[in-house]
């Protein structure tokens, strides 16, 4: 019998543990042999940078979701996968998931970082958060906001004027609160989940990025399997992507509208989002050149 | 002499261990600096350095505790009094001590390659730097332990023989 | 071979116990403990303890530990604790029992400015304990007293192990600081009349009445020093600094000070307060990597959600599960510092707090105050151990002492379990959204 362990952030309710949940159902299924399941929930085995570790190692766990940012120390490039502004809308977003068009990106990944992508999910469209409107360029210019630690988030929002900071995620919720930052950037669910909110209602529909989850399997694990259970992985991890996607989809627009019914949030669009693009562009075209990766870019933003 | 020599060698980590907790000042108080007062701009890379500095304070402080035999331990049985028995319980932990030392060093020398394939988000620094602690740290528990495990058995072997 | 749950607690508890009993470190007995088990384990690798004991270093939250004790060490080193100690002197040196009251007052006021315990214990307990046995105190209340007000220093904010709290458990610093006032003060009122006790029965003489022209002086030489909780805590609740970062902001104010105001340190000095502070930092920070690695492992094996469900299970209510928390976190505190104890042993008590609708922060409470009472509790209590190794004295011939003096502050654990508004209240009237 085979026995493969998981690991999640969340817990059972959250999109990501529901699509690790539909992956193991599905490999079951679609597997004549005998194999279980083990999945460590709420982060108790550390976070998603520590899953990388394990996976890399091929050690404690074989499968995960996580950000594509966590794996940037092994291959710099894969943050490139859900950098800001890269989809226009959710339908890009799904054709270029379902498209391969990510395939040098996966090869990278396996061949730095022993990790094996089995499928996408993801779906969250990250607004701007903060404690007073942003409606336009000029209320834009100069926010303290707070972003993702990696230097493509840094190098976009300053681009579009705002003040980056870094601030690690447990502390943002202090940090807007007391005012050592005005907002941050993210989905509908971690604000309503970690009652963002409360200190930052104002929700700008900037609709910066659309997030992408990989789902992986740690290659050391995977190679060790049989060809028919590798093959039923495969297959499981495509389709329970397309499920996750679906999903968390789905539940993003859901919950901001859930909480603007319940008058946590208040909603606007940004005046100029086109403005913000053309700001952009550049950072990002710099961005892949450096990492070599503008035929990628390319193709992506041609899907 | 090698007794001398790896007291020299602790003296030099402890002058280190005392510049990196100054050193630590530095990008944890630029970063506040660069927010709160927006003379220097906000430099993501403050706290990778304050965390790689901070790895290397923690290390360098634990290696030197074991040449100091100044680990916290808790006291529950009575203090040994006879010469052997005084051996074989200052003795139990060097041994103990000594072949953690070595797992330490052994997977240690794994680990720092693990780093070397990494390079930190912020600064793009080979997180060798920071991993190579690891093996480091094994090492040097190792002289530190195994020379005073020597020692306990000279004070015991001396004490046999003047009792004779 | 695969290991079930049950022989990984036994390998993992029975070998740190048995460790820790033949006198190994208890940073080197948690991690000697997990080897067993990653060699064994098919799934795991000694290279996973390295990890965890790694990445536990690399937290930002964590660097809050060094500055408070450079900021704690920088005020001993340039007597700026003289300064507490003459303040603490004129407020409560008329009374019976008068260097008792002091020792007990000036580790509030210590408390108020440094966020560690055990350079309160060291630094008052020099200068105290040697007055308090010239002046006819019995030398093992001197050190029992010395060592049970200093755990003043974690509950009185700002605290290292709120900020560690606040960090692993998701709990705000701001409102857990707010939330410690209130019962650190009640804890040090208990110890002063305790002193008050002791005073009535052993005849301990006063000091004396201060002159106005003392108490000016005395006002006027701490003043600048106790500054530093309004700098700390307005720092966090005004928006300047986010709570790791506040240790800073002590650790340059006390520098400033004991440099530049009372000229009390040179650079020379700072070498020496620099490496003292490192040396310390570095044997506590160590034994939380191999805490979190031990932890770790629990995990592994789904220990935490057992746990869990076995509390549930057993319906104890807010009230007893509350006491069961204070127990459990009294009797590890027994053994193991207090920062490994609360990745280890807080995390897994969390939900079981939840399911029985305990506050976050009265929850952290409980565990800050009785995870503080380990500090002077054998055979593991750092403070109980400096304070007497100053007074040149055993352990175990404080005990008595300590176990009477604990009494009382036991009561006031049993009120904050029994009253939750004690923390909850400053926290609401202050920072009402953090405390929803
Ligand atoms: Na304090
Ligand atoms: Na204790």
């Amino acid at each position: 019998e085979t026995k493969l362990r998981g690991a999640s952030l969340f817990d059972e309710d959250h999109a990501y543990t529901r699509t690790l949940r539909e992956f193991e159902r599905l490999v079951g299924e679609k597997y004549d042999g005998d194999v279980s399941f083990d999945m460590s929930l709420n982060g108790e085995l550390g976070d998603e940078s520590d899953f990388v570790t394990f996976l890399q190692q091929g050690v404690a766990i074989d499968y995960a979701i996580m950000a594509p940012s966590n794996m940037a120390t092994f291959a710099p490039s894969i943050p490139l996968m859900d950098m800001p502004f890269l989809f226009r809308d959710l339908e890009h977003w799904d054709t270029a998931l379902a498209s391969g068009v990510m395939a040098p990106l996966e090869a990278e990944l396996l061949a730095k970082a022993n990790i094996r992508v089995i499928g996408y999910a993801g779906g969250g469209v990250r607004n701007l958060a903060s404690a007073e409107p942003i409606g336009n360029m000029d209320e834009l210019t100069g926010h303290k906001m707070r972003v993702m630690g990696a230097p493509i988030q840094a190098q976009v929002f300053s681009a579009i004027k705002a003040a980056p900071s870094a601030i690690a995620y447990n502390e943002v919720y202090n940090a807007i609160q007391t005012g050592v930052i005005a907002g941050f950037e993210n989905e509908a669910a971690s604000i309503q989940n970690l009652k963002f909110y409360e200190v930052a209602p104002n929700i700008t529909l900037t609709r910066h990025a659309i997030t992408v989850r990989p789902l992986v399997m740690s290659e050391s694990s995977f190679s060790a399997l049989p060809a028919d259970l590798q093959a039923a992985v495969l297959a499981a991890g495509a389709e329970a992507g397309a499920f996750g996607r679906k999903l968390e989809s789905t539940q993003d627009g859901e919950k901001l509208q859930e909480m603007a019914d319940a008058g946590q949030i208040k909603v606007q669009e940004f005046a100029g989002r086109d403005e913000l693009l053309k700001l952009v562009i550049p950072v990002q075209d710099a961005y892949a050149a450096e990492l070599g990766a503008t035929e990628l870019l390319e193709a992506i933003r041609s899907k | 002499m090698i007794g001398r020599m790896l007291d020299h060698c602790c003296n030099g980590l402890r002058v280190l261990l005392g510049v990196l907790i100054a050193a630590l000042a530095i990008p944890v108080g630029m970063q506040v600096l660069a927010r709160y007062t927006g003379i220097i701009p906000v430099y993501l890379w403050t706290e990778e350095l304050a965390t790689f500095i901070f790895v290397w304070a923690v290390m360098i402080g634990a290696m030197m505790a074991v040449w100091d035999g100044t680990h916290f331990d808790v006291r529950v049985i009575p203090d040994a009094t006879s010469p052997l028995m005084i051996l074989l319980q200052d003795g139990f932990v060097l041994v103990m001590i000594t072949a953690f030392a070595l797992i330490f060093f052994w997977y240690g020398i794994e680990y720092a390659k693990f780093g070397y394939i990494q390079n930190s988000v912020m600064m793009r620094a080979n997180m060798l730097i920071t991993y190579i602690s690891v093996p480091i740290a094994g090492a040097m528990w190792t002289l530190f332990a195994g020379y005073r495990l020597y020692e306990a058995v000279m004070v015991y072997k001396n004490r046999t023989v003047a009792a004779q | 071979m695969i290991i079930t749950t049950s022989l990984a607690c036994a390998i993992l508890f029975g070998g740190f116990i048995f460790l820790v009993a033949m006198r190994v470190p208890v940073a080197f007995a948690l991690a000697i403990a997990t080897v067993p088990i990653v060699v064994l384990e098919l799934r795991l690798t000694p290279f996973i303890v390295l990890d965890r004991m790694f990445q536990s270093y690399n937290s930002f939250i964590l660097l809050a530990v060094p500055f408070f004790l450079l900021a704690a060490n920088l005020m001993n080193s340039g007597k700026v604790t003289d300064k507490l100690i003459d303040l603490a002197r004129v407020l409560t040196g008329w009374m019976p029992g008068g260097l008792g009251h002091v020792n007990v007052a000036v580790s509030m006021l210590f408390a108020g400015i440094s966020g560690s315990s055990t350079a309160d214990a060291a630094g008052c307990g020099k200068i105290l304990i040697p007055a308090m046995i010239n002046e006819g105190y019995d030398r093992r209340f001197a050190i029992a007293i010395t060592a049970c007000s200093s755990v003043m220093g974690v509950i009185i904010p700002p605290s290292i192990l709120m900020i560690v709290w606040g960090g692993v458990m998701q709990t705000s610093v701001g409102a857990l600081f707010l939330a410690g006032a209130i019962p650190g003060i009640m804890i040090g009122l208990a110890l002063m009349a305790t002193v008050y006790g002791y005073a009535k029965v052993y005849d301990y003489p006063i000091i004396g009445r201060p002159t106005l022209a003392e108490i000016i002086t005395a006002f006027k030489g701490a003043f600048l020093a106790m500054l530093t909780p309004i700098l700390v805590i307005g720092g966090i609740v005004g928006g300047i600094v986010t709570p790791t970062e506040s240790a800073i902001i002590a650790a340059a104010y006390s520098l400033i000070l004991g440099m530049f105001v009372y000229r009390t340190v040179t650079f020379k000095d700072l070498g020496h307060i620099f490496y003292d502070t490192g040396r310390f930092a570095s044997i506590s920070l160590f034994a939380i990597g191999s805490a979190s690695a031990f932890g770790w492992l629990l995990a592994f094996y789904h220990v935490p959600q057992l746990v869990v469900d076995a509390m549930t299970s057993l319906e104890f209510g807010s009230f007893g599960t509350a006491l069961v928390i204070a127990g459990l976190f009294l009797f590890f505190g027994l053994f193991i510092d207090a920062i490994p104890t609360i990745i280890i042993l807080g995390t897994v008590l969390l939900p079981v707090a939840t399911a029985a609708e305990i506050h976050p922060i009265v929850f952290a409470i409980i565990g800050i105050v009785s995870l503080a009472f380990g500090l002077v509790t054998p055979p593991y209590g750092l403070c109980l151990l400096i304070s007497a190794s100053i007074g040149g004295m055993n352990v175990v011939q404080v005990m008595r002492e300590v176990v009477i003096i604990l009494l009382p502050m036991l009561l006031i654990l049993l009120l904050i379990i029994l009253f939750p508004e004690i923390s909850l209240w400053l926290p609401k009237v202050l920072m009402p959204d953090a405390v929803k």
